[in-house]
């Protein structure tokens, strides 16, 4: 890995700051980048495709992807906000490809019609007694209800509420203004707190 | 405040600690179990943030795969190239020789940018110097990651089917 060029990195050093020097020749600084933002790409789109080891895959081609298309970094906007539409993108890809491939096997079919991730319907349990879910299954329980929100929704709360994207970055990352990004993420918060009811 | 306009704003930052909101919440038992909702689903999906991680190898994978997708592009693109020009050529050898015409897996004609040295004219009335063979540029503009000129002689003709969407060259000459 080859540490020359003439932007000298630390590890405190900015994203901008290290893509500079990565396109200044300085490949270091993409190793720092990769350091950076390896586990949250690979917890977000293993949170989107439920499939570590895919996730792992799509997130090592995000940064190949950076890699190659550097010099079309403008800098205009946050280096997160580049990495997280690769990402996003390459995670709908996939979504996209198993829904095609999926049609054509009937255990698929039947799997469709047996769940219940579409209305997600959970009993009411505000005055059970035995409430007190522990935690792991109360977050199974999140993730199950976030996984069934309808796509455009459940894009913009994961940016948002569990990636911590600002409001700002997530309508960036999406491709979408700034209202709508709000109105979605308000929207799958709504939606949410239907879906677990008893459970939050 | 209405409790909508307050929900709303709780939609939009669960921190908000305005005196109206404060003043709200204690007053309206809806609102309130309304604010803890939200404050575990806040809670809860930041906990899932951090559920994986990336493996001990990941950096290293990463640049494993960068470094071999350059030793393959160092093999691949001359190899590419002299497949293309042995494909060129045999298409010419086919177009000039055989008198047939040469279907290929060409992008679909409609796709492609075909600009040539003199569209609309006629190149067989013009007048060359003896010994000279007349030709035509056609340049493929669209073709992916590829922009490339087929020189052919005046007498080909490029055809595009509206039926199967090919793309094929023929020679008219006999």
């Amino acid at each position: 890995m080859s540490n020359a060029g003439t932007v000298a990195v630390t590890l405190e050093a900015g994203d901008n700051t290290l893509v500079s020097a990565y396109l200044d020749g300085n490949e270091y600084a993409f190793k720092l980048l990769v350091d950076r933002y390896q586990h949250k790409l690979v917890n977000y789109i293993n949170g989107l495709i439920h499939d570590y080891d895919q996730a792992v895959d799509l997130a090592q081609e995000a940064f190949i992807r950076v890699y190659r298309n550097a010099d079309r970094y403008e800098g205009k906007y946050q280096f997160s906000t580049w990495i997280y539409r690769i990402a996003t993108n390459l995670a709908i890809d996939e979504l996209r490809r198993r829904e095609r491939k999926g049609r054509f096997f009937l255990h698929n079919v039947l799997a469709f019609f047996q769940s219940d991730d579409k209305t997600y319907p959970l009993p009411d349990l505000r005055h059970c007694p035995d409430r007190n879910f522990d935690r792991k299954e109360r977050l199974r329980r999140v993730q199950k209800a976030i996984d069934s929100l309808p796509e455009k929704y459940r894009l913009a709360f994961v940016l948002k509420e569990v990636q911590e994207l600002s409001y700002e970055d997530t309508a960036r990352v999406l491709g979408i203004s700034l209202g709508t990004a709000k109105s979605r993420i308000h929207r799958a918060k709504m939606l949410l707190r239907e879906k677990l009811e008893g459970v939050l | 405040m209405s409790c909508q306009e307050l929900v709303e704003l709780l939609l939009d930052r669960l921190d908000a600690c305005e005196p109206a909101v404060r003043e709200h919440l204690k007053g309206c038992s809806e609102c309130r179990r309304a604010y803890e909702e939200l404050k575990s689903l806040d809670e809860l999906q930041r906990a899932l943030a951090g559920t994986v991680h990336a493996p001990a190898e990941f950096s290293g994978q990463v640049l494993s795969a960068l470094s071999a997708r350059r030793r393959r592009i160092r093999w691949v693109l001359p190899s590419a190239f002299a497949g293309l020009m042995f494909v060129g050529l045999g298409i010419a050898w086919l177009a000039g020789f055989s008198g047939t015409a040469v279907p290929g897996e060409l992008p679909a004609y409609g796709e492609l940018g075909v600009v040539s040295d003199q569209p609309g004219e006629d190149h067989e009335d013009q007048a060359l110097p003896p010994g000279d063979r007349p030709y035509v540029d056609v340049v493929l503009e669209n073709a992916p990651e590829l922009e490339f000129i087929l020189r052919l002689p005046s007498t080909i003709e490029i055809r595009a089917s509206g039926l199967h969407d090919d793309f094929y060259a023929s020679n008219v000459s006999h």
